[in-house]
């Protein structure tokens, strides 16, 4: 059954697009960026990961959680205090700076890799399993899973523990944290921390379906910000929701009309959403949000 | 301190429109005649011409993000119209070249105006997702559809194209940027420039004061927009093909223009035209001395400039002129007392 | 005097989910007039202001300017209707002089900008504010600040001038002057609607007054009328205190 199959892959790509989200999510409701940056991080961790598998044939599933996604977090940290932390009071300027950042990572990899593309090997690599009469691929199944696993934790750690307390506060209502003894400062680098790790785990995981090249990461940045505005800003439950939502109808639009026309979809959806409902499906009407 | 405007002899408090204007036309006769000078040699030429091409286009984008305060990331999208109106009715239709870039213009004033009202009810960073939404679906639109040659591009045949000298182009595009650059001293100059700040600045103020914030941004963006187009056109007629991935680029364009405008000094007239000159020869330098060698040198270069510009160099090279001038002015009239 | 009054409100309400922070409330300005709103802190005041003028929607209720209804229309568009309103933190626009902060309102009534530069020098002149014209408005004291507001709404087609507690922060020989600026501009023509907390003020300066607490309408009058009703004073002080 042909919608079988397209439900079923646009399931799977939409665990890949949350998975991205999440961590964007997260810099858009705690620190009030909007980190252009995001897909770039997601395009290292496939690149470090390639490198940590062909260097020390170590299988992406366990360098994913392993090492890359500590490496992000330190990365994303330095990233925050080199360069985001003195933008706080500039949106267009954090913009720039961003982009700046997709243009240094994009090219640094492309003089090392000299623009090629580099497949990752790795245990699951093209498996498949049979369930509902179908062949689901392994690897993007347990991109879905792993996404909404680091959902369910990243979750907890908000609601459940003092840190994670913390920086919801301090994404809601920033000055008032500061006075509360917050240090804010250091939310901020562990929310960017966190959020880069993320994407290089992303990455990592997306290594056995797919090649790592420099353009990959600015391919996902769109259709995550459509997943932010869809699912709400400042919701992980949101940005799970969504992402999957954003994958099916990718799936259907590209099974209805022409896969060609992806991109189409995901701005109209992002308008659609942005007129009528702009707090997105979860999101809270957060001061300092998406309308002006 | 009254002022009495009846009595002639008397001038205003603010800059005249002698001292304005009037520095305006001697700043671009000496350009003028400066790149007449080097346009001798064919390399500087090709600088030149690119050098005016791209400021007149961060001009055009300034109006709507350093003036009015709104960034798109998107305006390639109408480098794209521009381009597409121009090259597809001459290859296609053969049509004549004015009739191709003045459809171009008026289809992107029609997009700038569609987008509008739901783009403007954006704060700050998501209109600039938007515009870059935006410009991603024109590509991909453009891409896939057979009347706009999918990924192919257009190529124009050599016969229709109307200009091929180098010189004269020079000259195109002179006074493509002087007229870009015109219209941003009298947008300045007027009302709309004074509400145009206003809502750049605080749009609860300007609303206070009658301002409809809405109708401003969509004007600022219409003529954006418009000579934004233009450029696209005669880039298109200059380069003789279109390759979409190129022209629809925001990475080379959607993202280029507005740090154009950064480095040379946002919400000023002479700024983008300052950043264009020192980062379209600069980067095609780059280009040229590591080709080959050190892939992606050049736009690696720009993105670190983009980062260093935006976290010290706000207020572009024409705001640290500016700077170093009140600076003086405040020596000499240390120095007289 | 015309009949219709230059400002009318009618039974306007404001709910926020299930708080209603202004509920019915009517005035009339007249020509000329100048009314001041009074009341205890968080009592609705300043909202009653944004639906005046046009901030805020109203959940219900009417508000006309020169007998045109205004209720579904803008804030822009009621500005230019002749509701000109300073806000409680007075924000100029940085990147402009005074003077041409001025112009951005005088703006609205001469298209041509050296009528509106000269309109806008006038202007300035009547707030005493000239000896500052050419400077950026950021660096202007606040009492300067509060006088630029003013002046920027005047220039426009402001006939009726909302001041959202123009003496807030004000010392007293600042707020004296300020009192002989509003009275100087009734003079010239101008009505005024103000919301203020500092009582002498309110005296000194409303023929007619408001009192409003939660949202309501609690006494309406001549200053003295309205500081000797029992009413108010418990509203402000609290009944126990009052009774004393």
């Amino acid at each position: 059954m042909d919608l079988a199959i397209v439900l079923s892959s646009g399931l799977l790509i939409g665990g890949i697009y949350a998975f991205i989200a999440i961590g964007l999510n997260l810099i858009f409701g705690v620190i009030r960026v909007a980190n252009f940056a995001q897909g770039e991080f997601v395009m290292l961790g496939m690149f470090v990961t390639y490198l940590i598998q062909t260097n020390f044939h170590i299988d992406p599933y366990i360098s994913a959680w392993a090492i890359v996604a500590p490496i992000g977090f330190i990365f994303g940290a330095l990233v925050y205090i080199i360069v985001i932390r003195r933008l706080l009071d500039d949106h267009y300027m954090q913009m720039f700076a961003t982009f700046g950042l997709i243009f240094v990572f994009q090219n640094l990899v492309l003089s090392l890799s000299r623009g090629e593309a580099k497949q990752t090997k790795s245990v699951a690599a093209g498996k498949t399993i049979k369930a509902f009469g179908l062949d689901i691929s392994i690897p993007r199944l347990i991109v879905l899973l792993a996404a909404m696993g680091v959902a369910y934790l990243l979750m907890q750690f908000l609601n459940r523990t003092i840190v994670g307390t913390a920086m919801r506060a301090v994404a809601q209502d920033q000055k008032t944290s500061t006075l509360m003894g917050i240090n804010t400062n250091q939310i901020y680098i562990l929310t960017f921390g966190i959020s880069a790790a993320l994407a290089a785990m992303a990455g990592a995981l997306l290594t056995p379906s797919y090649a790592a090249t420099t353009e990959i990461g600015f391919g996902f940045i769109l259709p995550a910000f459509a997943v932010v505005v869809l699912g709400g800003l400042g919701s992980v439950k949101g940005s799970l929701v969504g992402g999957i939502l954003v994958g099916v109808i990718e799936g259907l639009a590209g099974y209805l009309l022409d896969p060609q026309l992806k991109q189409a979809v995901w701005f109209t959806l992002f308008l659609i959403v942005l007129v009528i409902r702009p707090n997105g499906l979860f999101g809270k009407s957060v001061k300092g949000g998406m309308l002006a | 301190m009254t002022l009495d405007l009846e009595n002639t002899s008397q001038k205003t408090t603010l800059k005249s429109p002698l001292k304005s204007w009037g520095g305006f036309v001697v700043g671009m006769l000496i350009l003028g005649i400066i790149s007449k000078l080097i346009s001798a040699d064919g390399y500087y030429n090709s600088l030149a011409n690119a050098g005016f091409l791209f400021g007149g286009l961060a001009t055009a984008w300034n109006i709507l993000g350093g003036y009015c305060g709104q960034f798109s990331f998107g305006h390639a999208v109408f480098v794209g119209i521009g381009a597409y109106s121009v090259a597809l009715t001459k290859t296609d239709h053969n049509w004549g070249t004015i009739p191709g870039i003045i459809l171009g213009i008026m289809i992107s004033i029609a997009v700038a105006m569609a987008i509008s009202w739901p783009l403007f009810r954006l704060r700050g960073s998501f209109f600039a997702i938007g515009t870059l939404a935006f410009s991603e679906v024109a590509l991909s639109l453009a891409m896939y559809f057979t009347w706009t040659h999918g990924a192919l591009g257009v190529q124009i045949p050599f016969e229709r194209l109307p200009i091929v000298d180098q010189k004269v182009w020079l000259i195109v595009f002179f006074v493509y940027l002087v007229f870009c650059m015109g219209t941003s001293l009298f947008l300045i100059r007027g009302r709309i420039g004074y509400y145009m700040i206003s809502v750049r600045d605080d749009e609860a103020t300007a609303a206070a004061s009658g301002i409809n914030p809405l109708t401003i941004k969509t004007i600022a963006f219409a003529i954006s927009a418009a000579l934004t187009s233009l450029g696209g056109s005669l880039y298109v007629l200059y380069l003789g093909n279109l390759d979409p991935r190129a022209f629809l680029s925001t990475l080379e364009i959607g993202a280029f223009i507005p740090l154009l405008a950064l480095i040379g000094g946002l919400g000023t007239v002479v700024g983008p035209l300052l950043g264009a000159l020192f980062l379209e020869p600069g980067q095609t330098y780059l280009r040229g001395q590591f080709a080959g060698s050190l892939a992606g040198i050049s736009q690696g270069t720009v993105g670190i400039i983009l980062i260093l510009a935006a976290l010290y160099f706000r207020h572009g090279f024409w705001g640290a002129i500016q700077g170093l001038a009140r600076r003086l002015q405040r020596i000499s009239k240390g120095a007289s007392k | 005097m015309s009949n219709t009054p230059l400002l009318e409100v009618s039974n306007v309400t404001k709910q926020f989910g299930g708080l209603a922070a202004v509920g019915g409330v009517s005035l009339k300005v007249r020509k000329g007039e100048i009314m001041g709103i009074i009341g205890p802190n968080g009592a609705g005041k300043t909202t009653l202001f944004n639906l005046i003028s046009g901030h805020l929607d109203v959940t219900a209720g009417n508000v006309s300017v020169n007998g045109q209804d205004v209720t579904q229309v803008g804030p822009a568009r009621r500005a230019n209707s002749g509701l000109g309103r300073t806000f409680q933190i007075v924000r100029p626009i940085p990147s402009l002089t005074v003077l041409e902060n001025v112009m951005v309102g005088a703006f609205a009534s001469h298209r041509n900008r050296r009528h509106a530069e000269k309109h806008a020098w006038e202007t300035l002149e009547r707030v005493e504010l000239t000896h500052r014209a050419l400077v950026s408005a950021k660096s202007l004291t606040l009492a300067d600040r509060k006088r630029l507001e003013v002046a920027r709404a005047v220039a426009g087609k402001t006939e009726l001038l909302m001041l959202d507690e123009v003496m807030a922060g004000l010392n007293p020989t600042e707020a004296d002057r300020a009192i002989e600026m509003i009275k100087r501009l009734r003079n010239e023509g101008l009505s005024v609607l103000f919301i203020e907390h500092n009582l002498k003020v309110v005296r000194a300066l409303a023929d007619h007054v408001l009192v409003i607490d939660y949202g309501l309408p609690i006494a309406e009058g001549t200053p003295t009328e309205v500081l000797a009703n029992q009413k108010v004073i418990e509203a402000y002080l609290g009944v126990k205190k009052a009774a004393k």
